[in-house]
C-alpha cells in the first residue's frame, strides 16, 4: 500500500466511524464507487469487533505483565512460582513452594537491569550472608539467596497479611496503643539488625507487614541499593543516584551519602509520624525530586498534640544530625517505657484534675473519675483530655525539669483550647460556658502549681462569668452544674489559702444553689436519672466542702452538724448508687477527723468506722483503682488515730500497718504525688505513737527516722501547713525540740490551730498561748 | 556524562525549538539512559500500582531539564521525544526476554508447558513495533500519536499540545489507527 492510498482509506475510516450503525455500509459502498480492492479494505476493517482493552494500557503495563504472567508455574532451582504477591522498584515478589523441603516461600526476583558492579554485588552478598543468619521474629527471615547470570534470586520467609501501607490506606490510623506497640517490635528488628551491622535503608510503611497473627515483619532488609549509572561511586549533586524512597528519607541520603543505621532511625520517625497520626509528614503525591529536596533541609513538621514523651523522641528521631539521632536500642527501650505508662498515666491525671478540687495534703480528697464516668460521655473525655494534657504531658515534665514556670502560658493555651472547641461544638448556641471551663481548669492547673493567688482570682472570675449566664438562663441546668462545680472548687482553694471563713461563705452558696438545682431537676416533668445523679453528687460535694471549710476553721460543732446533716439525707433520698456511697463516706469520714478533735464528744471509734467500711468495700470492688486504695489507707489511718484515742494501742497499730501497706503500694504507682509520701508520714507518726505506747522504742526510733526523711524531703519542696504540721511533730517525737520548735513557730504565726497541733505546742512550750487553749 | 546535563538538556531543547534537528538527536542518549535507569524501577514511587510511563517521563524531565528555562511547548516536545524513547526501550526489553526464553542464557530457569510466548491473547511487542513502523512510512503522524499514546501515555490534549494539531483530530486519528493495528496484528492472535 502506498501512502496515498492509505490517507484515503484512512480518510474513509474516520467518516465510516461517524456514521450510525446501521448506514455504516450504505456509506463505505457509496464511498468506494467502483473501487472493489478499497470497499473490501473497508469492509474487513470496520467489520473486527475490537475489544475495549485492545492497546488501551500503556506498553509498560503491557509489558510488565507479560514479564510478571511468564513467571507464573516457572520453577527456580527447586522452587515453584505460584503466583506474584508484588511489585516493587527492583523487581517482583512471587509466592512459591521450596518443593524440596515442602515449604511455602517468598521470591524475589531482583532484576537484571540493576546492572550491578562486581564490587557492590559482593557487598549485597556479603549482606544477603548476614542477613540469612539474623534470625529474629519480627524480621522477614531470609532462606537463601542466589543468581545466575540472568537475575539474582532472594528467598524468603513467605508472610501472610498485610503491609502496614495497606492497613493505613484501608483502616485509617490504628488505635494509639496499637500504633506503639507496632512501633516498638519494628525498633526491636532494627536493634537486632543494627547491632549486627545492617542497615535496611528503606525503611516505610510499604516495606512493614502486620501478620494474621498480629505480629510485625520487617521486609527487604537492606536491599535498597544506589543504583550506578554506569559506574560506581556517587556523583555528585546529582539527585538520582539515591537509593530508597524519596518521603522516607533522611537527610544524608538525599545528598546522596550512604544510608547508616541512623538513617532508618530517620525513617522510622517519620513511620513514627504516620502511624501516630495517620498522615505521612511528606505529602506522597509530590514528584520525587521535590521530595528529595525536603529531606535535604531535614525540615520535618512534628505533629502537634501528641503526648509529650512522643514529641521529645519524635524530635530525636529526626535530627539532621545523624549522629544526634538515638541508637536503635534506646529507641526501643523508649518506647517501651512510653507503651507501658499510658494506661496507668491517663488515670493519674484524670484524677488529678479533679483531685484539685479538693484539699493538698494529709485531708481526705476523692478522685472524680467515677463521677465523671457518670456524666455525660462527652464532658468525661473532655476532662480526660484536658487532664491528660495539661497534668500528664505539661506538670509531670515540667516539673521534672524544674520548669514549672511555663505551665501559666500552657494553661493561657488551653483556654484558647477550650473556647474554640466549645465554640466548634456549640456553633448553634455560641456562649460564655466555654470560657468559664476554660477558666475553670486553668485556675486548677495554676493551684496544682501552688499558685494560689492567681488560682483563687482566676476561680472568681470563672464563678462569676457562671452566675452572670445562670441569670441570663436560669433554667440551664448545664450552666448550674459547672457554677455550682466552680463554687465547690474555689472554696477547696481558699481553704488551702488559709481563708477559711471566706471559704464557708462560698460552701453555703454552693449548697444554696445545689438545693436549688437538686428541686429544679426533681420537677422536671421527664424523669432524667443523670440529671438527678449529678444533682445530688452535687449536693453532698457542697455540704462536704461546708463540712470541710468549718473543720479547718475549727468549728467541730458546725462540721459535725453539717456532716450529720448530709449523711442523714443521702441516707433517706438520694439515689442507692456507688457514687452517692463514695460522697457519704467522704462525710462520714470528715465526721469522723472532726470528732477526733472533740475527744470529750465521745464516739469516735463507731463515727470512724462508717467511712472505713465503705471505703474497705470500695477498695475490695475494685482493687487496683488508686483513689479507693487511698481512701482505704486514709480511713484505716483514722480508725487507727481513733483507737489511740481510746486507748488501744495495740489495735491502733494494727490499723496503721495496715493502711502503711496500701500507702507504699500508692507511692510505688506514682513516686511523685507529694500526697502519698504525707500519707505514708503520717501513718509512721501514728505507729511511732502506738509503740511508744506499747513501749516498743527501738522499733519506734527506726519509725520515726524513715518519716524524718519523708517530711524533711517534703518541707524542702514547699510549706503545705500539714507538711510542716507533720515534719515539726516527727521532730518533737525523736525528742529534737530544737530543731522542731521553728517550724512550730512557722505554724503559730499563720495561725494553725489545730487540736493536733496545740497539743504538740504544748509539749514544745513553745507559746504561752498554747498553754490557755481548752479542748 | 549525568553532570551538567540538567544545563545541556535545556539548551537543547531550546536550540530543537527553534528548529534545529540535530538538538534532537543529541538529546536522545541522555534521556535514554534517565528514561532505562527510571523503567528498573529505581525512582518508582510504591503507590502499589504499576508504573506509568507518563510519571516515568515527566520523572526524566525533572531530573533533566531545568524547568524554569522551558515553556511548555518544548515540554510537550520532550515528551513526545521520550515516548519515542520509551518505545525503543521497551521494544528492545521484550525482544530480549524473548530471546531469552527462545533458550538463550536460561540455566536455572525452566518453563513450564503452556507458557509464554505463545499465548495467544498476549499482544506481541514486537510484531506492534513492526505493524508501527509500517504505520510510520504510510502516515508518520498517525504513528507518532500512537507512540506518544501507546508508548509516552500522553493524554489526547498533551498529544495534541505536543503536535500542534487538534484535540479531535488526534482522537480521530487514534481511533482509525487502532483499527488499522488490529488488523495487521490481528492473524499472530490466531
Amino acid at each position: 500500500m502506498d501512502p496515498a492510498r492509505y490517507q484515503r482509506l484512512k480518510n474513509l475510516m474516520i467518516d465510516a466511524l461517524e456514521q450510525a450503525d446501521g448506514d455504516r455500509e450504505r456509506f463505505i459502498d457509496e464511498a468506494c464507487g467502483d473501487d472493489d480492492a478499497l470497499r473490501a479494505d473497508l469492509l474487513r476493517l470496520m467489520g473486527h469487533s475490537i475489544s475495549d482493552g485492545f492497546l488501551a494500557d500503556s506498553a509498560m503495563a503491557v509489558e510488565e505483565r507479560q514479564q510478571t504472567d511468564s513467571m507464573i508455574g516457572a520453577r527456580i532451582g527447586r522452587i515453584r512460582i505460584d503466583r506474584l504477591l508484588a511489585r516493587g522498584g527492583m523487581g517482583e515478589v512471587f509466592a512459591g513452594e521450596d518443593e524440596l523441603l515442602e515449604r511455602a516461600v517468598a521470591v524475589k526476583l531482583i532484576r537484571n537491569q540493576w546492572r550491578w558492579s562486581e564490587a557492590r554485588r559482593e557487598a549485597f552478598l556479603a549482606e544477603a550472608r548476614a542477613l540469612s543468619a539474623l534470625a529474629h521474629p519480627n524480621i522477614c527471615q531470609v532462606h537463601d539467596f542466589f543468581s545466575d547470570d540472568d537475575r539474582d534470586v532472594l528467598v524468603m520467609e513467605l508472610i501472610r497479611g498485610r503491609t502496614l501501607r495497606d492497613i493505613l490506606n484501608e483502616d485509617g490510623r490504628p488505635a494509639r496503643r496499637t500504633a506503639l506497640s507496632w512501633a516498638c517490635q519494628i525498633a526491636d528488628a532494627l536493634v537486632s539488625a543494627h547491632e549486627q551491622g545492617i542497615a535496611h535503608r528503606d525503611l516505610k510503611p510499604d516495606n512493614v507487614m502486620l501478620t494474621d497473627n498480629g505480629q510485625i515483619k520487617v521486609l527487604d532488609f537492606g536491599l535498597a541499593r544506589s543504583l550506578p549509572s554506569g559506574d560506581d561511586g556517587p556523583v555528585e549533586g546529582h539527585a538520582t543516584q539515591v537509593a530508597g524512597t524519596p518521603g522516607y528519607l533522611a537527610p544524608e541520603q538525599a545528598l546522596g551519602q550512604p544510608a547508616t543505621p541512623a538513617s532508618d532511625i530517620w525513617s522510622f520517625g517519620l513511620l513514627l509520624i504516620e502511624l501516630l497520626t495517620g498522615e505521612a509528614p511528606f505529602d506522597r503525591q509530590q514528584t520525587g525530586p521535590f521530595l528529595l529536596d525536603q529531606a535535604r533541609r531535614a525540615e520535618v513538621r512534628i505533629p502537634r498534640g501528641q503526648p509529650r514523651a512522643e514529641t521529645r523522641l519524635l524530635r530525636r528521631l529526626l535530627s539532621a544530625e545523624p549522629g544526634a539521632r538515638p541508637s536503635a536500642r534506646a529507641l526501643r527501650d523508649q518506647l517501651q517505657t512510653i507503651l507501658k505508662r499510658p494506661k496507668q498515666r491517663l488515670l493519674a491525671g484524670a484524677g488529678l484534675a479533679v483531685a484539685v478540687l479538693l484539699s493538698f495534703g494529709g485531708l481526705r480528697y476523692t478522685i472524680d473519675l467515677q463521677n465523671e464516668r457518670n456524666r455525660a460521655e462527652a464532658a468525661r473525655a473532655e476532662a480526660e483530655e484536658l487532664a491528660q494534657f495539661m497534668l500528664q504531658e505539661l506538670y509531670a515534665g515540667l516539673d521534672s525539669v524544674g520548669r514549672l514556670d511555663l505551665l501559666e502560658p500552657v494553661a493561657d493555651k488551653s483556654i484558647d483550647y477550650f473556647v474554640t472547641r466549645r465554640q466548634t461544638e456549640e456553633r448553634q448556641a455560641p456562649d460564655d460556658l466555654g470560657t468559664g471551663l476554660a477558666l475553670m481548669r486553668s485556675s486548677q492547673v495554676m493551684f496544682y502549681q501552688g499558685r494560689l493567688v492567681d488560682s483563687i482570682s482566676v476561680m472568681e472570675e470563672a464563678v462569676d462569668l457562671l452566675i452572670t449566664l445562670n441569670q441570663t438562663r436560669p433554667r440551664d441546668q448545664t450552666v448550674q452544674q459547672h457554677l455550682i462545680e466552680g463554687l465547690i472548687d474555689l472554696a477547696s482553694q481558699l481553704n488551702s489559702a488559709g481563708r477559711h471563713e471566706d471559704s464557708l461563705a462560698r460552701a453555703r452558696e454552693s449548697l444554696q444553689r445545689a438545693e436549688v438545682l437538686l428541686s429544679q431537676v426533681n420537677q422536671d416533668s421527664i424523669e432524667n436519672a443523670e440529671a438527678a445523679t449529678t444533682a445530688w453528687d452535687l449536693l453532698l460535694q457542697s455540704w462536704f466542702a461546708l463540712s470541710d471549710s468549718a473543720l479547718r476553721a475549727g468549728d467541730f460543732g458546725l462540721s459535725i452538724d453539717s456532716a450529720n446533716q448530709a449523711l442523714k439525707v443521702a441516707e433517706l433520698q438520694a439515689p442507692d448508687i456507688e457514687l452517692i456511697d463514695q460522697r457519704a463516706a467522704d462525710l462520714a469520714w470528715t465526721r469522723c477527723l472532726a470528732l477526733l478533735q472533740r475527744i470529750h464528744l465521745g464516739g469516735q471509734i463507731e463515727a470512724c468506722r462508717a467511712p472505713l467500711e465503705l471505703d474497705q468495700a470500695r477498695y475490695a470492688s475494685q482493687p487496683e483503682d488508686a483513689s479507693a486504695r487511698l481512701n482505704y489507707s486514709n480511713s484505716l489511718w483514722l480508725m487507727s488515730q481513733a483507737q489511740l484515742l481510746e486507748g488501744d494501742p495495740f489495735e491502733a497499730l494494727a490499723s496503721a500497718e495496715a493502711a502503711e501497706s496500701l500507702a507504699r503500694d500508692l507511692i510505688a504507682w506514682d513516686p511523685e504525688q507529694p500526697r502519698h509520701a504525707n500519707l505514708l508520714a503520717v501513718i509512721l507518726i501514728s505507729q511511732a505513737r502506738a509503740l511508744a505506747a506499747l513501749e516498743r522504742d527501738d522499733q519506734k526510733q527506726q519509725i520515726l527516722n524513715e518519716a524524718l526523711d519523708l517530711t524533711e524531703a517534703m518541707v524542702g519542696a514547699g510549706d503545705d501547713h500539714l507538711v510542716v504540721h507533720n515534719h515539726a511533730t516527727v521532730l518533737a517525737l525523736l525528742e529534737r525540740s530544737d530543731a522542731a520548735r521553728p517550724w512550730a513557730r512557722l505554724l503559730m504565726d499563720s495561725g494553725w490551730n489545730r487540736p493536733a497541733f496545740i497539743r504538740l505546742c504544748q509539749s514544745l512550750s513553745l507559746d504561752p498561748r498554747c498553754e490557755d487553749f481548752q479542748f | 556524562m549525568i553532570q551538567n546535563s540538567e544545563r545541556a538538556i535545556t539548551l537543547l531543547l531550546q536550540r530543537w525549538r527553534s528548529g534545529d534537528e540535530q538538538a534532537l538527536e543529541d538529546m536522545v542518549p541522555v534521556v535514554y539512559e534517565e528514561l532505562q535507569r527510571l523503567a528498573a524501577g529505581q525512582l518508582k514511587r510504591d503507590y502499589g500500582a504499576t508504573l506509568q510511563p507518563t510519571e516515568l517521563v515527566a520523572e526524566a524531565y525533572m531530573q533533566l531539564v531545568d524547568v524554569d528555562q522551558v515553556d511548555w511547548k518544548s515540554r510537550a516536545h520532550f515528551y513526545s521525544m521520550a515516548a519515542r524513547i520509551m518505545r525503543r526501550v521497551l521494544v528492545q526489553r521484550y525482544r530480549r526476554r524473548e530471546a531469552d526464553r527462545r533458550g538463550g542464557g536460561q540455566t536455572l530457569l525452566t518453563l513450564a508447558p503452556g507458557h509464554g510466548a505463545t499465548d495467544p491473547k498476549t499482544l506481541s511487542l514486537d510484531a506492534l513495533e513492526q505493524a508501527l513502523s509500517e504505520l510510520e512510512r504510510l502516515d508518520p503522524r498517525q504513528a507518532e500519536i500512537v507512540t506518544l499514546k501507546f508508548f509516552g501515555g500522553l493524554t489526547a490534549r498533551e498529544i495534541a499540545q505536543a503536535l500542534d494539531i487538534s484535540e479531535p483530530t488526534v482522537k480521530r486519528d487514534w481511533a482509525a489507527a487502532r483499527i488499522w493495528l488490529y488488523d495487521v496484528l490481528s492473524p499472530s492472535f490466531q
